[in-house]
């Protein structure tokens, strides 16, 4: 009743608005990746599950938050904070297309549907989505509230938590649907997959900033300061002490601000979410970019023909697949940002001479990028929104082996090579030692292209071949970070007994070496029976 | 009835419509006919109302395409040519969905979907997810969608692709009755026999402009060709299709240089 009163005052049709609701939220839920975690292929019904896990967990950690630390405002500032992200993170990384979708442009734009209703309709459908990662995320930290702070807190929070999701909904909402309307098609997969990556350097950057955390969070007993309201995140923090009696001018002004904005975000994103804007990214999705012919350059050359061809495609994904593009583009800032975070208080220990190095020492950073990067890279290369062209890996006489392989080398080669480099002038910098430089700086890249050796024989994938699917970001990045953190926990150990003498350091060059050059081969041979049973999922 | 005058779209440089005067009578079907790119699919998404003219007018129903699109869409049924569905909708879901956007009532729409279905041949297929349909099945759920408001206006970009002959002669006779009753069809399709077998009329587009109109037995002797597809080549200004294949023929068969050379 009240939903349909809203929609009449929105200018939308009521009985389209909510037909058009419950189609949205059941194909942008289907579609999810995330939501079906437990089933294969694409065929399976969706079951909540993974998104469930991975948000409740987050949850669990507000409440722990929320338990641990007396200060209303500042946990009410982290518990919203963290909503705010999250939800930012899932608009842009995962469900950008529930904002403007292609496909609306194509199904619906023929049908009797206003623009008010177009916008009603995906707008709460968007509403929904964030609203219950909003109570998972916070849910448990308000539920802390109540049984601590009473049920003013409780509400306070409650309602802070509306505000937020409504709030980061809303504004990322126009900023996403701005870009579409307003920049130039020429340049708008540029500037989509710029915000993207921004977002995407955020989250993943965002636990190497832990250390800082770690130095200004010293005691339960902290108290946030009135520069919590400078954030917008931090607007609607206030509520939980306002509504328990606990009034200030910066709380108040922290609101109204939140408020304020708010009201003024709706009525612009009235303005900005219509079919037009999704007819923009159709054009986009579909004629693509115009680009001039050009000469295979030098790099490329070389290998095997099933080699070249991986290359070749891969360059020509990176400049048109803007998926693609963002995983890779996305990987050189989160790079920096853990490089710089290894660096940040001076040169690095030198493993070599100090007989290792422990889990928590500051090459921690840098051991962790050694699989994050290539795993991430690996999976990437699999992913495409033109997978259904993969038919030709299929149809074509080709050895998938090593096309397979051959991606892989593609990652070892044109990414991993060139990080070895950077971290032996990082190396060298902070020892002064170029042997010793050289010999870490080897030792890592190699152990990177053999985890991307691993990582093909574990689940051999042939390149651009499986499509890009809502939620798949997020368990990407867990599963991809469990999986370096683990490595980055083992690798200390190892080099901790090969630096031991000069023989036990030549013997592990010498053994990578050897691996670098059989693994391959050897992976080859052991996916080919693997790789003859796939079958084209388009 | 659909009516356009002097209706031009371009994109960026290119003009895709060029001034094109176009004019389908109720109670008839009219093909639609032109090479790739010439501007057909553009034409009837004008038409739809999905993108706007850049210059000239537009009617369809008597509504004009700028001004009043949703008077417009009320009327017209649309098989688009690349047809896009919601893929994890079933196909129940997705007919009702489209039921529901015309305000069907929710009774007469059941009855239609399963009637439909049922004349095409997948009415048990009605709860599986469309990604799960074949190319013509997907087909047969776009042209019911596109039926289900029993529409006064037909706009067919290449509705019988991918369809199987069954299910190709239901939808041939049934526009021919649709017509009949008066609806107003525009039709296009690469299919020249088919075309030439159930149109009234045909227009012939080519770089956007129309360059002949009428009826294909008349297209046939003013431009003295031996049929339709000898005079649609002839005015679409394309090779003979002998030389064509000739030329192919001889770029498979000649060795090239480097084959030349090999052992």
């Amino acid at each position: 009743m009240i939903g349909r009163w809203l929609a009449t005052l929105a200018g939308a049709d009521p009985q389209q608005w909510r037909l058009l609701t419950r189609v949205m939220l059941r194909t942008d839920f289907r579609s999810s990746n995330a939501l079906n975690f437990g089933t294969t292929g694409k065929k399976h019904a969706g079951r909540p599950w993974a998104i469930l896990l991975l948000y409740g967990v987050v949850g669990i950690w507000t409440a722990m938050i929320a338990a641990l630390f007396s200060d209303l405002l500042l946990v009410s500032a982290v518990v919203l904070l963290a909503v705010g992200m999250i939800v930012a993170m899932a608009i842009v990384l995962d469900f950008h297309s529930a904002v403007l979708s292609p496909r609306d442009y194509r199904v619906l734009s023929p049908q009797p549907l206003t623009s008010a209703t177009y916008f009603a309709a995906r707008i709460t459908s968007i509403l929904i989505y964030a609203g219950v990662i909003g109570g998972l995320v916070g849910g448990p930290g308000a539920g802390v509230f109540l049984v601590r702070h009473g049920l003013s807190a409780a509400l306070g929070l409650a309602l802070g938590l509306g505000g937020t999701v409504l709030w980061t909904v809303l504004a990322f909402v126009i900023a996403y649907a701005a870009m579409v309307n307003r920049i130039h098609p020429g340049r708008l997969r540029l500037a989509l997959s710029s915000l993207q990556i921004a977002l995407m350097s955020v989250v993943m950057g965002a636990p190497a900033f832990m250390p800082f955390l770690e130095d200004h969070l010293q005691g339960t007993d902290y108290q946030a300061g009135p520069a919590v309201f400078l954030v917008p995140w931090g607007w609607f923090a206030g509520l939980p002490p306002l509504l328990g009696g606990d009034w200030s001018l910066p709380a108040l002004g922290g609101l109204l601000a939140g408020l304020a904005t708010t009201a003024l975000l709706w009525r612009h994103a009235r303005t900005h979410i219509s079919l037009s804007g999704a007819r923009r990214l159709d054009n986009l999705s579909s004629a693509g970019e115009a680009t001039r012919p050009r000469r295979r350059p030098l790099w490329l050359r070389g290998g095997s023909p099933e080699q070249q061809a991986v290359a070749t495609l891969t360059r020509a994904q990176f400049r048109s697949d803007m998926n693609f593009r963002l995983a890779v583009l996305s990987v050189v800032p989160i790079t920096l940002i853990y490089l710089l975070m290894a660096v940040r208080n001076g040169p690095l220990p030198n493993p070599i001479v100090q007989e290792g190095a422990s889990p928590g020492s500051r090459l921690f950073m840098i051991h962790l990028l050694t699989s994050l990067v290539p795993l991430t890279l690996m999976d990437s290369l699999v992913r495409s929104e033109s997978s259904s062209a993969s038919w030709v890996f299929f149809a074509a006489p080709a050895d998938r082996a090593r096309l397979i392989v051959g991606s892989g080398l593609c990652v070892s080669r044109f990414f991993m090579l060139p990080y070895a480099a950077l971290l032996a002038a990082i190396f060298l910098w902070s020892w002064g030692n170029p042997g010793h430089a050289l010999i870490h700086a080897a030792a890592l890249g190699l152990l990177a292209h053999l985890v991307v050796q691993l990582r093909i024989l574990l689940t051999p994938r042939l390149p651009f071949s499986e499509g890009v699917r809502k939620g798949m970001a997020l368990n990407q990045i867990v599963t991809m970070g469990i999986a370096a953190l683990l490595v980055s926990i083992v690798l200390p150990l190892l080099f901790g007994l090969a630096y031991a003498s000069s023989w036990f350091t030549a013997a592990l060059i010498a053994l990578l070496m050897a691996a670098a050059v059989a693994l391959p081969r050897a992976v080859e041979r052991s996916v080919r029976a693997r790789v003859e049973r796939l079958e084209f999922g388009g | 009835m659909i009516e356009t005058a002097g209706l031009t779209r371009t994109f960026g440089a290119k003009v895709a419509v060029r001034r094109l005067d176009l004019r389908v009578e109720p109670g008839t079907i009219t093909g639609f006919l032109g090479p790739n790119g010439a501007g057909k699919s553009t034409t009837v998404k004008i038409l739809t109302g999905m993108i706007r003219p850049t210059r000239g007018t537009a009617t369809v129903a008597g509504f004009d395409v700028v001004k009043e699109p949703l008077e417009v869409k009320r009327r017209v049924g649309y098989v688009p040519e690349a047809g896009a569905l919601y893929e994890t909708l079933t196909a129940g879901e997705y007919l009702g969905m489209i039921a529901g956007l015309r305000k069907i009532p929710p009774d007469d729409a059941r009855r239609r979907i399963r009637e439909f279905l049922g004349l095409f041949g997948i009415l048990d297929d009605r709860n599986r997810r469309l990604v799960e349909f074949s190319k013509g099945m997907r087909q047969k759920v776009l042209i019911t969608a596109a039926l289900i408001g029993n529409p006064q206006v037909l706009l067919l970009d290449e509705p019988l692709n991918g369809l199987d002959a069954n299910a190709a002669l239901v939808v041939k006779q049934l526009l021919r009755e649709l017509a009949a009753r008066g609806r107003t069809i525009l039709f296009c399709s690469h299919i020249l026999e088919v075309v030439e077998r159930i149109c009234d009329r045909i227009v012939i587009i080519s770089e956007g402009r129309a360059v002949v109109g009428g009826r294909p037995a008349d297209i046939t002797a003013a431009t003295g060709a031996t049929s339709l597809e000898d005079a649609f080549s002839r005015l679409t200004g394309v090779r003979d299709a002998a030389e064509v294949t000739r030329d192919l023929l001889s770029a498979l068969e000649e060795p090239s240089d480097e084959s030349a050379a090999a052992p």
